[in-house]
């Protein structure tokens, strides 16, 4: 099988699938062989599954010889988070005090993938926590910083750090990841990926690390809007074992259409690189073909100090017994081996005051995007940081992303897809987020400005 | 130039530093000591925005009984599935 494959997206793959031109187990075979010469170079993986690969590809591959095709994901392979819980694989969570830790049971994601038929290949690295201790490096994990690749000196961004750098070097087709402030669109946005963050209960979390429990999303990251959207599908839906998980019904709409309404929060590319503010008004101008793109205003809100103050208070009661007991020394990244024993004394009234502000916050977003299909944003005010670089977060109060605080403060769906290269050649990054369970508008969105772009088919040498 | 004297992150600073400061080393102290000046100037934005009585925290919540036949949607118990325990 020629390798190019691996750089085709999820719904080529799987029409090649389907019409048995390529076997589920020998695509499995090639991916299982990349992750286990090429994943090292980049630091991306944590455990390869070879032999759960490999009996779920010939699984697959056993039903659509025997036309019971479950659908676009079915012998597709992928990689997983290590957040994510799989039986009879260890679930480290990027951290050394849990490099050994082992669940009995699956993710409800992991088991709506493999009921979709999906052959789960790899445990992808992680930052430890997920990026919940307050990290300000790359060097945040047991496995080491993830390393892009599109350049071995910059970082994939993190903390889904292995799910981006996974699905950018063809390890697998999709990866899923998790976010709680960033960590899906900072990684697709680094490497030049689309990545989904559904909005808050769309997607059970049962089976996931908790960092905060109002605030973690489970989402794919992918080549393309649209192989986004057939993720979405497999995984979306209530979970009894999830209890914030919606009722409500999702369904992927791949429907074609144009006449979008963009807003666009004023200043929004203050802060921004060159680079990254001339991609983003480029990227403008052709969503002009597609729509209008307004400049909206926001109220004076505190939006980024609500997020961070929620983000803080919920990781450390989360990660209580691991702070207390001084068991954080053991993590990689140093500042993180002290820093959250600050967040003791954020007091009980402002994390109330936080969550009060919220409401306010969830409110003012509605009534913005109630006009329009979507916000749009640089997806990243950068270029990915060097390995050895200390990065500005808006997490660690360095750097500013109302879009980030706003869209994870009030749980509300966003996409990232790239838009461009910048100054050093790294993918740059546009974002379009939706209100609250409109993840098909956002994937029109950018399914259509993909259409009129071809930065997605771009991909980097990666060598044999 | 010295910062002024801020009583409230002074007095948080001393709560940090008598609960923890056995395992930190000086640098670390001075570190926590601006994180800490951080947070109080968050809750400060946090508290400046004035709300009405009415307006509750933005965060569902649920009486629980077990054997209640209509569920408890809205209900987030800790869970051993996500996480805790099972190591």
């Amino acid at each position: 099988m020629k390798t190019e494959v691996v750089f085709l997206p999820v719904r080529e793959l799987g029409e090649l699938v389907r019409t048995r031109q390529v076997r589920p187990v020998e695509l499995a075979e090639l991916c299982l062989d990349r992750l286990e010469r090429v994943g090292p170079r980049y630091n991306a993986v944590v455990t390869v599954m070879r032999d759960h690969a490999l009996a779920q590809a010939r699984r697959a591959e056993g039903e659509i010889a025997a036309g019971r095709w479950r659908g676009p994901l079915h012998g597709i392979p992928y990689g997983a988070k290590d957040l994510l819980a799989t039986a009879g694989v260890r679930t480290t969570w990027g951290a050394e005090p849990y490099r050994e830790q082992r669940f009995d049971f699956d993710a409800t994601v992991v088991r709506k993938l493999e009921a979709a038929g999906a052959v789960l290949c790899a445990k992808l690295a992680m930052i430890e926590l997920a990026g919940g201790m307050g990290y300000r490096q790359p060097t945040a994990s047991f496995t080491g910083p993830c390393i892009n690749p599109w350049d071995v000196q910059a970082w994939t961004g993190g903390s889904s750090s292995g799910s981006g750098a996974a699905v950018c070097s063809g390890l697998v087709p999709f990866a899923i990841g998790s976010e709680t402030w960033g960590s899906i669109l900072s990684p697709a946005g680094y490497c030049g990926l689309a990545g989904l963050r559904p909005t808050y209960g769309r997607v059970s979390r049962h089976g996931a690390m908790a960092l905060c429990w109002t605030l973690d999303k489970l989402g794919p990251l992918a080549l393309t809007a649209d192989d986004c959207g057939l993720i979405l599908d497999a995984i979306a839906g209530p979970d009894p074992a999830d209890p914030t998980t919606s009722d409500r019904a999702y369904g992927y709409d791949a429907t074609d259409r144009t006449g979008f309404r963009f807003g666009m929060i004023k200043g929004v590319t203050e802060g921004c690189e060159v680079a990254v503010a001339e991609n983003f008004t480029r990227s403008l101008e052709t969503l002009r073909t597609i729509g209008t793109v307004d400049e909206v205003t926001l109220p004076d809100l505190p939006w980024e100090q609500i997020t961070r103050i929620i983000l803080q208070v919920e990781a450390a009661s989360a990660f209580e017994d691991l702070i207390e007991a001084g068991g954080i020394a053991e993590l990689t990244a140093p500042e993180v081996r002290f820093t959250p024993y600050a967040r003791d004394v954020i007091l009980a009234k402002d994390y109330v005051k936080a969550l009060r502000l919220r409401g306010v916050m969830a409110k003012e977003a509605d009534r913005v995007l109630s006009r329009y299909d979507a916000l749009v944003a640089p997806g990243r005010i950068n270029e990915a940081p060097l390995l050895g670089q200390e990065f500005r977060s808006a997490i660690g109060a360095t750097a500013k992303d109302v879009m980030g605080a706003i869209g994870n403060g009030a749980g509300l769906p966003a996409i990232c897809v790239p838009n461009g290269f910048g100054s050093r050649g790294l993918p740059t990054s546009i974002q379009f987020m939706g209100r609250a369970w409109e993840e098909n508008g956002i994937l029109a969105a950018a399914r259509a400005y993909q259409s009129l772009t071809d930065w997605h088919t771009r991909h980097p040498a990666i060598g044999p | 130039m010295a910062e002024a004297p801020d009583p409230e992150h002074d007095a948080l600073f001393e709560i940090v530093r008598q609960r923890y400061g056995a395992r930190l080393t000086p640098e670390q102290l001075d570190e926590l000591r601006k994180i800490v000046r951080g947070q109080v100037e968050a809750a400060r934005a946090l508290r400046s925005v004035r709300l009405g009585n009415a307006d509750e925290p933005f965060q569902r919540f649920a009486a629980y009984r077990a054997d209640d036949p209509l569920g408890t949607g809205s209900l987030t118990l800790p869970s051993p599935q996500r996480g805790e325990g099972k190591r």
